[in-house]
């Protein structure tokens, strides 16, 4: 049997499949192929592209698909669409919007049970739901109503920082700590936690009049303000400039989220149990309010890389596979690598159409290296491309973290965004220790999702990814990982003594994580970048 | 030989031969020959089953579901209110504040710069913003007033500064006096299209449902002051609002004005609002389209499409007209 799960149909349109007789997953974000971030579905054309890839990926067609399930219960016009372009003759299943957020997290953990928590903005009526997963089901223990959504309220305050609004959260987690948290106090205020896990928000939190709303005819302008923040400041439109009460604002949020979610971790496990959690939804992607949730005592922590609706499909796939059909479990998320890969050749053609100097033959390890340790900005894309919101080493651009200055030069040059944001740093697991201060009993630090603190080691040998706050989204890897990604790294610490690089998604403001050699190239040539490392090949600007 | 036994057609053709020569004097006399009232009356070209108020209930019906599959489309090009920011890309700064604005050039050759004024709240009334084929296009984005949700492209308090900006935006953008200026623009953006329209005496006004009385609009909401976006207009008292009907008055000629109602809009009534300005038209002779359509909501069938067409036959028929 064939299993395809699909969401996304407000943003992040995703979709995986699951072929059960060989016990194999595939699954593809269509941002990458639309080059449109966020991919919001428009039109009919837009739902096959991210399928097909996955068939490619399984060597199966269309037809082979036996069940389809969506993740989400709201009545979308595209599921028609999907439906019309299928065929009739599937069976086609409906499956609830947080119970994928739980399934995709649970199942793709490895861990037998767990407590899990998923919060998010909104979908299909919920922001979250409590749950206990034990072996091959999920049971719910309660729903959070969409009415008080803790993950919308950080979208709302991103909106009135000016920042974006949906998609655009991890700024506001970027400026939070150039703040203080001064509306901490009165945000809680606002927020009731019953012992059961159920949340209220009070009036002050929610939407603005739905009389304006009609007038305005706007819904979605109305469900992005509410009386609290605008009693607090103004809204800020970009490009006005960022004042201290725009950062304090940005912490207190912060700190919010941290805490309303910290006491809902706590009562799931208490409810539950458990020793171990599991976390799934937008707001899990908050790599801070992870890091705290190390601290709380859990035995293992595990949040889906791709927590956002970018795994929806693949929640609603392991959700039927195993909460439906009862299959065993037979699926652990080690990689986020189940993208496109490409062959040298494509890269060297894209390189030579766009006018590079393409060099073959060469020892790209040494060569990047050097050229790292020189202080230049490399273009790194290898194999295949991650799944989800962060570039884990097949599609970055990497920096020497040494130069203090290389934040601002990255963020204004290359990839032409905020100042404030941060860069991660990527470590191999022996000596990310000497470096930062995690637990790796409890969490594995593999895909980026958690914020740890910064040892004055690395406070003072790559001051260029420690935030303001001396703390850092940091990525470890394998000590037994052989990825040109880790030899990399390793020749770097050879040559410099700091066995760190800072890593940034290969992207420019605005536009998804490349997929393909052609859109390596185009970001290559736009930023300030000085070398382009494509599989074996290496490219400069000529 | 009496020139006054020859036929009038003839006449006009010979005439026409003698400044075009025969080979134009025939095409155009043959086109006016065959030419339809649609041809006649440019604006019949478009909607013209929307024109008349007698319709069967069947295209009632499909009307209401035109509608609402145009709002459908409008609210899912404009999904994530947060990004609208990236609407307008351009920057305006004008003293300490500044405006974000967008600059569309015409696909083709341009014939002058429309002004497009958004709704409240960012609503664009006739979908998203589209490139006109023959004019440029400039929108400003209102983000003062209440909540920054809009100040009807005027002001705060009973200070007019928005105004002044968009004055200043429009001088930036539009230097050539020569070069025609329109205004279009629905609900608050309706307002705004009059207000400037007039005020800068542009060569026509395109407006869908806008407030006209803003005074009226204050007591609307009675006591409600905390959720009064036109309250947030005026300063010390009433008198520091806005006047669109007293500028009008003040106006010896007015700028043609093609104007689009719901018969029963519930925001704006027709009687408050737009009857009283087409009076004012009506009593200064001033050249004036209406179409009132037995819609219920805040909302009309207007478009982008049919300003242009509007704008178009502005310039057909008076092309040496004053420019402001």
């Amino acid at each position: 049997m064939v299993v395809l799960g699909i969401g996304g149909f407000m943003h992040d349109y995703n979709c995986a499949i699951i072929d059960l007789k060989k016990k194999r997953v595939a699954m593809f974000e269509a941002e990458r192929i639309s080059r449109r971030k966020h991919h919001v579905i428009r039109k009919e054309d837009d739902m096959l592209a991210p399928i097909r890839q996955c068939c490619d990926t399984l060597d199966i067609a269309l037809r082979h698909i036996d069940v389809v399930v969506f993740g989400h219960t709201d009545p979308f016009p595209c599921r028609e669409w999907i439906k019309e372009r299928l065929g009739r003759g599937k069976k086609y299943i409906d499956v609830d919007h947080h119970h994928c957020h739980a399934a995709g997290a649970f199942f793709a953990s490895g861990l037998e049970s767990a407590a899990i928590v998923t919060l998010d903005g909104f979908g299909d009526g919920a922001s979250g739901i409590l749950a206990h997963g034990r072996g091959k089901s999920i049971d719910v223990l309660e729903r959070l109503s969409d009415q008080d959504s803790i993950g919308l309220e950080y979208t709302r305050a991103t909106y009135h920082l000016g920042l974006g609004g949906y998609g655009a959260e991890g700024k506001t987690q970027g400026l939070a700590p150039y703040g203080e948290p001064t509306l901490f106090d009165r945000y809680m205020e606002q927020i009731e936690i019953l012992p059961s896990g159920q949340m209220r928000l009070g009036e002050a939190l929610r939407t603005q009049a739905s009389r304006l709303a009609v007038e305005g005819g706007y819904l979605n302008a109305q469900l992005l303000n509410n009386d609290f923040l605008d009693e607090q400041l103004p809204r800020r439109i970009d490009p006005e400039p960022i004042t201290r009460d725009h950062m304090n604002l940005a912490a207190s949020i912060q700190k919010t989220l941290e805490t309303v979610a910290g006491r809902l971790c706590t009562i799931a496990r208490q409810r539950t149990g458990e020793a171990d959690l599991v976390l799934g939804g937008g707001v899990t992607m908050n790599s801070s309010l992870n890091g705290k949730l190390l601290e709380q005592g859990f035995r293992r922590i595990f949040p889906l890389p791709m927590a956002s609706d970018r795994g929806i499909g693949l929640g609603a796939a392991l959700y039927y596979v195993h909460q439906v059909l009862g299959e065993e479990r037979f699926f652990k998320l080690d990689s986020v690598f189940h993208g496109q890969a490409f062959a040298d050749k494509a890269g060297e053609s894209a390189m030579r159409r766009a006018g590079l100097r393409v060099v073959k033959g060469e020892d790209v390890i040494e060569i990047a290296a050097r050229a790292l340790a020189e202080g230049k900005i490399i273009g790194w894309f290898q194999g295949r491309s991650e799944m989800g919101a962060r570039a884990l080493g097949n599609r970055s651009i990497l920096a020497d973290p040494r130069q203090a200055d290389m934040k601002d030069i990255i963020n204004a040059r290359v990839k032409h965004r905020e100042w404030f944001r941060p860069f991660a740093p990527v470590a191999l697991a022996g000596d990310a220790p000497g470096y930062f201060d995690y637990p790796p009993e409890v969490a594995d630090l593999d895909f980026m999702t958690f914020t740890t603190p910064a040892r004055q080691a690395a406070r003072e040998a790559c001051p260029a990814v420690v935030h303001v706050d001396g703390t850092a989204r940091l990525q470890v890897l394998r000590a037994t990982d052989d990825r040109p990604y880790a030899r990399l790294i390793r020749r770097f610490g050879a040559l410099t003594g700091v066995p760190v690089l800072l890593n940034t998604s290969f992207n420019d403001q605005g536009e998804p994580i490349v997929e393909a050699p052609e859109e390596a190239v185009q970001t290559f040539l736009k930023a300030d970048m000085d070398l382009l490392c494509i599989g074996n090949l290496l490219g400069y600007k000529s | 030989m009496n020139w006054r036994a020859i036929p009038e057609k003839w006449r006009v053709l010979s005439t026409r031969a003698a400044t075009m020569g025969w080979r134009e004097a025939v095409r155009v006399s043959l086109m006016h020959a065959l030419r339809t009232p649609a041809d006649v009356i440019p604006l019949a070209n478009c909607n013209t089953k929307n024109y008349f108020p007698r319709k069967s209930q069947a295209e009632e019906r499909a009307q209401q579901k035109g509608l609402r599959r145009a709002r459908e489309d409008a609210a899912l090009s404009l999904h994530d209110a947060s990004n609208i920011d990236k609407i307008y890309p351009l920057v305006f700064h004008h003293g300490e504040r500044l405006i974000r604005y967008a600059r569309i050039p015409a696909r083709s050759e341009s014939r002058g710069l429309v002004v497009f004024f958004h709704g409240f709240n960012s609503w664009f009334h006739t979908g998203p913003l589209q490139p006109f084929e023959h004019f440029d296009l400039l929108a400003p984005w209102d983000t003062f007033g209440w909540k920054r949700q809009g100040s009807w492209f005027w002001g705060e308090k009973g200070n007019g500064f928005v105004a002044e900006m968009i004055r200043a935006l429009i001088r930036e953008q539009h230097p050539d006096p020569a070069v025609p200026l329109f205004c279009m623009g629905s609900s608050m953006g309706g307002f705004g299209a009059l207000w400037h329209g007039i005020s800068l005496g542009c060569r026509a006004i395109y407006a869908m449902a806008p407030q006209v009385d803003l005074a009226a609009k204050v007591t609307d909401y009675g006591s409600d002051n905390r959720n009064n976006p036109y309250g947030f207009l005026q300063g010390e008292s009433m008198d520091s609002l806005p006047d669109l009907l007293r500028l009008a008055a003040e106006r010896e000629t007015l700028p043609p004005l093609f104007l689009i109602q719901n018969l029963y809009d519930p925001v704006n009534e027709f009687p408050a609002h737009a009857y009283r300005l087409l009076d004012l038209y009506h009593g200064k002779r001033a050249w004036y389209g209406l179409r009132v359509h037995p819609g219920i909501l805040h909302e009309g069938d207007g478009s982008q499409a049919e300003a242009e067409l509007f704008f178009s036959m502005v310039l057909d028929r008076a092309p040496d007209a004053a420019c402001p």
